[in-house]
């Protein structure tokens, strides 16, 4: 009776927890800038050692008189989408901004699918050309650090040897994340990666309006390892090997 | 040293074009060719500065994605010192 009691239980769970995350939805809105950590980093370390008086300028006006960067996710039924919602047409001398644009994730698209496992990016910034290919799967470290963000308890989780810092709400069972975060058994709220920093500052669970999920299009499909020997290619023909 | 290549460049280019000059046009055109080639050279440090810029702001080069977004940064900083520059 007890065995039948638990196994009601679990069927129960099991079933509550699959719904509630396929039938979830929600607009997550986030701003990103230039992290802390990383500005004291180039004002004590970097600064110093760079020669040209001209890029010293401009990576300071990067690093200290930019503007917040706002991007979207939306999710619906086990997909997602993630972009850069920023409008605004940058003049070829806005350099910083557009540089902080590009590090949060530019013009690309990142594509979240649970139900298919397709987690796809569409890059269209680096080379004049869009490409649409495979994210990597992230392997994540969990840790018992938390912390409250919006209301919403958090966690960390880590990856890449902790460079990617990413704080997860396990309260809402979506697993995805800005900039082609995903994995997490939460949404991330907050992510440290590179120098800069995404924080969410709105968060709509299942809104009125319908959410429709595209999946990125109108671009060159190729492997991983295709878009890698791309982007090798032209990295050795700028930086060298 | 280079700018001191650069200037002794300047010296005799603009003394040869004053020797040769046959008329304030040609003078001209001669001292606008001088100038070019400075300009150039000045848009040349474009390139060393982009990189270094891009680098400066890129992620780490072995985390995933950093390969399309370095030269995504390279191209921004580039396009902004020649709209600056050049």
């Amino acid at each position: 009776m007890n065995l039948l009691k638990i196994q009601l239980l679990l069927f129960f769970f099991f079933t509550t927890g699959f719904f509630s995350q396929s039938n979830s939805s929600g607009i997550i809105h986030y701003e990103s800038e230039i992290n802390s950590k990383k500005l004291k980093e180039y004002m004590t370390n970097k600064r110093e050692k760079i020669k040209s008086k001209g890029l010293v300028k401009s990576l300071d006006k990067i690093f200290q008189n930019t503007n917040s960067i706002k991007s979207k996710l939306v999710f619906s039924d086990g997909k997602g989408l993630f972009k850069v919602e920023d409008k605004l047409s940058l003049g070829d001398k806005d350099l910083a901004q557009k540089v902080l644009k590009t590090a949060s994730g530019g013009s690309n698209e990142y594509y979240y699918n649970t139900n298919l496992k397709s987690y796809l990016i569409k890059e269209c910034g680096a080379l004049g050309e869009c490409f649409i290919y495979p994210n990597t799967f992230l392997e994540w470290k969990l840790t018992q650090e938390t912390k409250i963000i919006n209301g919403f308890d958090c966690y960390k989780g880590t990856r890449s040897n902790g460079k990617v810092i990413a704080w997860y709400a396990p309260s809402i069972p979506v697993s995805f994340g800005p900039k082609g975060e995903y994995g997490l058994p939460g949404l991330i709220l907050e992510l440290e990666r590179g120098k800069i920093i995404f924080k969410a500052t709105k968060i709509v669970l299942n809104p009125k309006e319908g959410i429709k999920i595209e999946k990125p299009k109108a671009g060159r499909r190729v492997s991983k390892e295709e878009y890698t020997q791309i982007i090798k290619k032209a990295k050795k023909s700028v930086f060298g090997n | 040293m280079r700018k001191l290549i650069l200037s002794l460049v300047f010296v005799l280019a603009t003394g040869s074009t004053l020797m040769n000059a046959n008329s304030n046009d040609e003078l001209f055109i001669h001292l606008t060719k001088v100038t070019e080639v400075l300009e150039q050279n000045n848009c040349s440090d474009c390139v060393a500065d982009s990189r270094a810029g891009a680098l400066a702001m890129a992620e780490d080069h072995g985390d995933r994605g950093a390969g399309g977004e370095l030269m995504e940064l390279y191209g921004n900083f580039y396009t902004a010192c020649r709209a600056a520059r050049c």
